[in-house]
């Protein structure tokens, strides 16, 4: 798939997952990677940046068997974010089919 | 690749990156292959599900260059969120309204509903007229030519109005838009 428009949606998806509940890197990259053909190094870059703006927050907790997770988790602006997004993906995928619609 | 490997060539990517920022990634992506090798993987098959370390280390990058655009936006936008326009916003909409703007939109209004009224009288004579000629029993061409002349203005001010008429909603219209603009952003 185009990799241009997995890049502007990738910050929604992250957050849409968090969303459901609090998630480490490992996870996100596996949840994420086993859905859309993304490289798992992908959600990285994309987490450091949303915990940069705030939309994300982190802290460390203990797992078994090996070294503390960083977890990551949804803050109020990372919500606000994702429910803006997500309607506006709604609208724009809209206009975007009316158009392919179009066409035919 | 190992995972040795993968890091080297990550951090090497990084370069311009601050020394805290770059060890921060290095033990993200290392918690990473921590984790994949608890769950069964070799270095090598992390390595290639993570993605070329030199793309990685670019949307790092990237991330960092709208780290730095975020913070200049921030300092930009904050003055203005703060002003006192913003918050003026609503009070400036009432007053306008109460003071200027309905009253004009009154006086506008009457004035459309004057020229209806007036269009209606003009139809009205016109076909007083009409029934009066047969009436006189006498053939006048004066007479004829006026109420042709009466029809076609009559008919020129039907459409001027009809014009008028939708014109005025749909500038109601737009100044309606423009007020909830004002309200919601100030001026």
């Amino acid at each position: 798939m185009n990799t241009q428009f997995k890049k502007g949606v990738l910050d929604m998806c992250v957050l849409a997952v968090l969303s459901k509940g609090d998630s480490y890197g490992y996870d996100l990259a596996e949840e994420l990677s086993s859905k859309i053909q993304i490289a798992d190094g992908t959600v990285y870059p994309l987490l450091r940046k949303l915990a940069s703006s705030g939309e994300v927050s982190t802290y460390l907790k203990e797992s078994t068997g090996g070294p503390p997770r960083k977890y990551y988790s949804l803050t109020d602006k990372g919500r606000d974010r994702l429910k803006t997004d997500m309607e506006e993906w709604k609208e724009f995928t809209a206009m975007v089919s009316g158009i392919l619609g179009g066409e035919q | 690749m190992t995972k040795k490997d993968y890091l080297d060539a990550l951090s090497a990517g990084l370069g311009t990156m601050s020394y805290n920022d770059v060890k921060e990634i290095l033990a993200e992506i290392e918690e990473h292959f921590a984790e994949g090798i608890i769950a069964g993987k070799t270095e090598d098959e992390i390595s290639s599900s993570l993605g070329d370390p030199k793309e990685l280390a670019t949307a790092y990058m990237d991330g960092n260059e709208v780290k730095i655009k975020a913070a200049l936006k921030k300092i930009e936008r904050n003055p203005e969120k703060v002003s006192p326009k913003y918050k003026n916003g609503p009070i400036f909409v009432v007053l306008f309204n109460l003071l200027l703007a309905i009253p004009l939109w009154i006086v506008l209004f009457i004035i459309l509903l004057a020229l209806v009224g007036v269009d209606v009288g003009v139809f009205t004579g016109l076909v007083m007229l009409a029934l009066a000629i047969p009436g006189s029993g006498a053939f006048i061409p004066g007479l004829i030519l006026l109420a042709v002349s009466i029809f076609f203005f009559a008919l020129f001010l039907t459409c001027l109005l009809i014009l008028l008429i939708k014109n005025f909603f749909k500038g109601t219209g737009m100044y309606i838009n423009w007020n909830r603009k004002v309200w919601n952003e100030g001026l």
